[in-house]
């Protein structure tokens, strides 16, 4: 597919920008696709393609000249800022690929208080936006728990979620207008209209494009009157997964709309929390209600009465307060890359997510299916469990949370693929069971991308061809190859 | 009040500044005579010691804490002492622990500050993974502490101690392990332990600039770090990220240069006592979180600090 | 050989934020909402115990390992340790006493339990822990039972002289054979980290109960070490820009004012 080779791409990308620009070390190269496959590298083995070289650009006019160079010669490029993403979106799946980091686009344009939006370039980091904007009483609502490294173009592009979704919304409901760059060069802007019929929404083209359908080169963004002293929370200790998602069904339907919605079964809770000793079958629920006021506390007295009402134990605050405060630490102790590497030389266990959704009917019978399966499948499991965490009038999402022993290094990527492929075929029997929640399908379950879209799978194809017809946007995404 | 006599016990891997580190500590906890007692070490490095006595003891074998124990015990109760002062060490650690359990003592190791309370002493050392301190107090007047590295400075005045030979003999036997040996390891500054620090951020602008913070940090014997961008572009390997997802440092000065601020940056140095930074952008986030700023282009501030330091060696 | 690991259930303490470390020095942190783990330094200590008991069974000889905790055990990390193949947990009594945990207190109880069980051949412990981190238990447990102490042992080998253990010294490290029974302190050893049995080891290891030991309360000899306060500040920073019409004099001043006695010293 590419027509040149790849000492040309890499003299002509040289005199194009600045030879600075184009990072061709091996230490560099090794590592671009980040924490991606971080239990193979650990055992020194990097399967993947090496892309050609890192390409390092500080505006929009040089993501055009980017892509017009690559679609013009057939080469793959990866969209790259935070590099915080997993599912094998950063990936390459061929060596004629080269990463388009737009992480020096750092600049916040402009902070709209009157019209309550901010607009940035996409390599700005969520966290400096957003410790910006608390210092002013105000805040994006999003807040994914790679916050302390994700930036603003890959938050879009992979349609993420933050852990106060269920009162803020997902990137869907915060994004008002974004500019992109098409593969052929062509300039997209799509203002910042509040609401509009104007045919079907265009934003919904790039959110979750997953770089495979333009680069994303400018954000607006809601930004949403902030009230941290005013945080209404409630920790419930609750009989099991069921009366859990029971109440929360509950809560929802009655149209409260807490920020947090956290239930926990015991295997996961012990894993990542660990701090009570919750009975077999008993499950952990928790929630935060913010907002003005007294919008939070009418929310927070509704949820605390359902709590109760399904023989929920009340057991305070301050194991709230303490997961509001560490709830991102998992995240930064896992981009301690040397760290976490020789971990996984010493103890050959790895701990994965596969984040899925479906309707409060179908999601009963997914986690329970789930829980009695995979186990029977997987050899060498050592923990599954999962909890909820973002709830929505019509259903639910699970994370299903796990840790593999594998070992023997080689296997490793097989090994996971086992797993993600098991809780995915659960997950598509049922009629509203939905395989990716927020992640992306990146490569690890494209797969799955026809059971998924079902009839609907030939638009994505048509969309494809239509927006990237040389198919040089991240190979291997959004449709199987 | 009896007068406070302290005495610092000295083996064999110490070396002269831990002492005065030690001489310094027995100070501020009021001693009024201080005796340095030297394990098997030759009194000539310490004859300008500023303390009163110099007791040597003779020793050939090799140090064990289950040696030295029950000598020092005795030693303590024999010359009054108030205060035993060890430099902190993997063997005064456990020296001074046996020590104590022997005489019935108060024992606290790795401490960073002291003071006397007529009787007893009040000790501060670090807890909770080195992140909050405690001062715990000992009533009577017969402890035995490690003094933790850097904590106390190192007396800087001389004296003329009287040398003295201990009678006392040392327990020859090992009868607890054989075939004993032992290597040197050169000190490896790592980038955490630091006391100066160099960060370098995406305003470096290129590996070139990443090597002159090298070559820099080096004239200055600093430690250099760097932020993730720069090692995901491979200017500085990967192990000398700091940073959020990389090493925490926690130097007396750390020296930022082309780093807008990020905030996972911020945590990894934020228990900077001194906190510099460089970057060109009058408006970059890490000037609201620094002590001291400075508008300008890092690479030619590199430069010109590479300039300022010509004459220091340069290993690179 | 007769192996006996020590480890403490510990909160998770690494990243206390400056809100936290606040209500900390004040007395207000509740603890209790923090995520329980075996203490750092245990893990490498019962993770060396079994490597130990692995290379003695390997050799053909015969080891069992035992595990002794002062305090709290949850049922999750007795199954685990079951399912890894130790023999006996005991579980001591608590008997701590005053805010700061006391070392002559815990070593005592060991020592006790040591004796009870009619001595151990290998005792592993780890060299301090959360979140006093006195550092003084082992020693105390070795001053108490006779038994001398490897301190910061890196690691174990196991062969025909017996155990070759590696260790960090003030001037670096050594190896040596030891010759009797002895208490290996861990510390930033070569294999920190417990291994982790899977599901399916845990169900096949069935359900085992804990030991409780009771020892007789502790007669102290030393001072207790009382704590008198905790000590913390956060403070922010407030930048002073260095002025200077070109470069060249800011970076002068730079060098003059805050680098050149860095340097210096």
């Amino acid at each position: 597919m590419m027509n040149v080779s790849k000492e040309q791409v890499k003299q002509d990308l040289a005199a194009m920008f600045s030879a600075d620009q184009v990072v061709t070390q091996e230490e560099a190269l090794r590592e671009y696709d980040s924490e991606n496959r971080n239990f193979a590298k650990a055992n020194g083995i990097y399967a993947a393609p090496l892309p050609i070289c890192i390409l390092n650009v500080t505006n929009k006019d040089e993501v055009a000249k980017a892509l017009q160079y690559c679609n013009t010669n057939g080469v793959a490029v990866i969209p790259r800022t935070g590099a915080s993403s997993y599912e094998g979106l950063l990936t390459a799946i061929s060596e004629d690929t080269i990463v388009l980091d737009a992480s020096a686009m750092n600049k916040i344009i402009k902070i709209d208080y009157e019209n309550m939006s901010a607009t940035c370039e996409c390599g700005v980091p969520l966290d400096t936006l957003e410790q910006l904007l608390q210092a002013k009483g105000f805040t994006t609502g999003h807040s994914p728990q790679s916050l302390p490294v994700a930036q603003m173009g890959g938050l879009v592009a992979t349609r993420s979620i933050g852990q106060f979704s269920t009162y803020y919304g997902g990137i869907e409901d915060m994004l008002c207008g974004l500019e992109a760059v098409m593969p052929d060069g062509r300039l997209v802007r799509i203002r910042n209209v509040p609401r509009r019929s104007a045919g079907p929404d265009l934003r919904h083209l790039f959110m979750g494009s997953e770089g495979a359908l333009g680069f994303i080169t400018e954000v607006t963004v809601k930004i949403f009157t902030y009230y941290p002293n005013d945080f209404w929370k409630g920790g419930y200790i609750v009989p099991s997964m069921e009366a859990g998602i029971s109440t929360i069904q509950r809560i929802m339907a009655a149209g409260y709309r807490p920020s947090v919605v956290r239930l926990y079964d015991k295997p996961d809770f012990d894993y990542n929390f660990g701090s009570v000793t919750l009975k077999d079958g008993q499950a952990y629920m928790f929630f935060v209600a913010e907002g003005p006021p007294a919008i939070a506390k009418a929310t927070g007295d509704a949820i605390h009465a359902f709590a109760l009402e399904a023989k929920g134990e009340y057991i305070g605050t301050e194991g709230v307060e303490h997961w509001l405060l560490h709830r991102n630490d998992h995240c930064t102790k896992r981009f301690k890359i040397p760290a976490t590497r020789q971990q996984y030389r010493e103890v050959p266990i790895f701990y994965a997510t596969n984040e899925i959704s479906a309707s409060y009917t179908d999601i009963r019978e997914i986690y329970k299916n789930v829980m009695a399966n995979v186990p029977g499948k997987i050899d060498n499991l050592v923990l599954l469990g999962g909890h909820v965490s973002h709830a929505y009038q019509t259903g639910v999402n699970i994370y299903f949370v796990y840790r593999l022993k594998v070992e023997d290094a080689t296997t490793y990527f097989a090994a996971h693929q086992a797993i993600i492929d098991a809780i995915c075929e659960e997950v598509l029997k049922a009629e509203t069971g939905g395989c990716v929640h927020h992640h992306g399908m990146g490569k690890q379950r494209v797969k799955f991308a026809p059971q998924e879209h079902g009839s609907s799978y030939f638009l994505m194809k048509e969309l494809k061809k239509m927006m990237d017809p040389n198919g040089i946007m991240n190979p291997g995404v959004l449709i199987t190859q | 009040m009896k007068p406070t006599v302290a005495a610092i016990p000295v083996t064999r891997a110490d070396d002269l500044s831990r002492v005065r580190e030690a001489i310094t500590a027995a100070r501020t906890a009021g001693a009024d005579r201080i005796e340095l007692w030297l394990f098997g070490v030759s009194h000539d490095r310490y004859r300008t010691a500023p303390a009163d006595i110099l007791l040597t003891v003779e020793d050939d074998a090799i140090p064990t804490a289950e040696r030295y124990a029950t000598p020092l015990a005795a030693m303590m109760t024999e010359r009054a002492c108030a205060l035993l002062l060890l430099p902190a060490g993997i063997l005064e650690n456990a020296l001074a622990v046996r020590t104590a359990w022997l005489l019935g003592a108060g024992c606290a190791t790795a401490i960073t500050g002291i003071a006397a309370r007529n009787p007893g002493f009040a000790v501060i050392r670090r807890t909770f993974g080195m992140q909050i301190e405690a001062e715990i107090v000992f009533e009577k007047h017969s402890c035995i502490f490690t003094v933790a590295k850097d904590s106390f400075d190192a007396a800087t005045d001389d004296g003329e101690p009287v040398v003295v030979s201990s009678p006392l003999e040392l327990p020859s036997n090992l009868d607890w392990f054989v075939d004993f040996e032992e290597t040197s390891d050169t000190e490896e500054k790592t980038l955490s332990s630091s006391s100066l620090v160099l960060a370098g951020g995406r305003g470096l602008g290129g590996r070139e600039a990443a090597e002159n913070l090298d070559r820099l940090g080096e004239r200055m014997h600093a430690g250099v770090g760097a932020t993730r961008p720069v090692v995901l572009n491979a200017w500085l390997p990967m192990n000398r990220m700091v940073g959020v997802s990389g090493i925490s440092v926690a130097p007396k000065l750390c020296i930022a240069f082309g780093v807008s601020g990020s905030i996972p940056f911020l945590k990894g140095v934020e228990k900077s006592e001194v906190l510099i930074a460089i970057n060109s952008d009058p408006d970059a986030i890490i000037f609201r979180h620094c002590d001291v700023g400075l508008v300008g282009d890092c690479t030619r501030v590199l430069a010109s600090l590479l300039e300022k330091t010509a004459g220091e060696p340069d290993h690179g | 050989m007769r192996i006996l690991a020590s480890f403490k259930i510990v909160r998770d303490i690494d990243q206390l934020a400056p809100s936290e470390l606040v209500a900390l020095r004040d007395g207000t942190l509740d603890l209790n909402v923090f995520k329980t783990i075996i203490g750092g330094y245990d893990e490498a200590a019962l993770e060396n115990a079994l490597r130990l008991r692995d290379a003695i069974q390997k050799s053909g000889g015969d080891a069992e390992v035992h595990a002794a905790t002062a305090g709290e055990c949850d049922d999750r990390f007795a199954r685990d340790l079951f399912a890894l193949g130790i023999t006996r947990i005991f579980r001591i009594a608590p008997q701590q006493e005053g805010p700061a945990d006391i070392p002559e207190t815990v070593a005592s109880a060991l020592a006790e339990l040591v004796t009870a069980q009619g001595g151990y051949d290998a005792v592993f412990m780890g060299r301090q822990t959360s979140p006093e981190e006195h550092g003084q238990t082992p020693f105390l447990l070795g001053a108490m039972t006779g038994l001398p102490c490897l301190a910061e042992t890196l690691d174990l080998n196991y062969g025909e002289d017996g155990i070759v253990a590696r260790s960090r010294t003030d001037a670096g490290t050594a190896t040596r054979t030891v010759t009797r029974p002895a208490i290996y302190v861990m510390g930033e050893a070569f294999h920190p980290y417990l291994r982790i049995a899977t599901l399916r080891e845990k169900l096949k290891a069935g359900e085992r109960t804990v030991d409780d030991f009771v020892p007789p309360p502790p007669s102290y000899r030393m001072e207790k070490p009382r704590l008198l306060r905790r000590i913390y500040e956060f403070s922010e920073k407030t930048c002073v820009f260095i002025d200077g019409v070109t470069l060249d004099e800011k970076v002068d001043k730079l060098w003059h004012d805050h680098l050149r006695e860095a340097v210096e010293r």
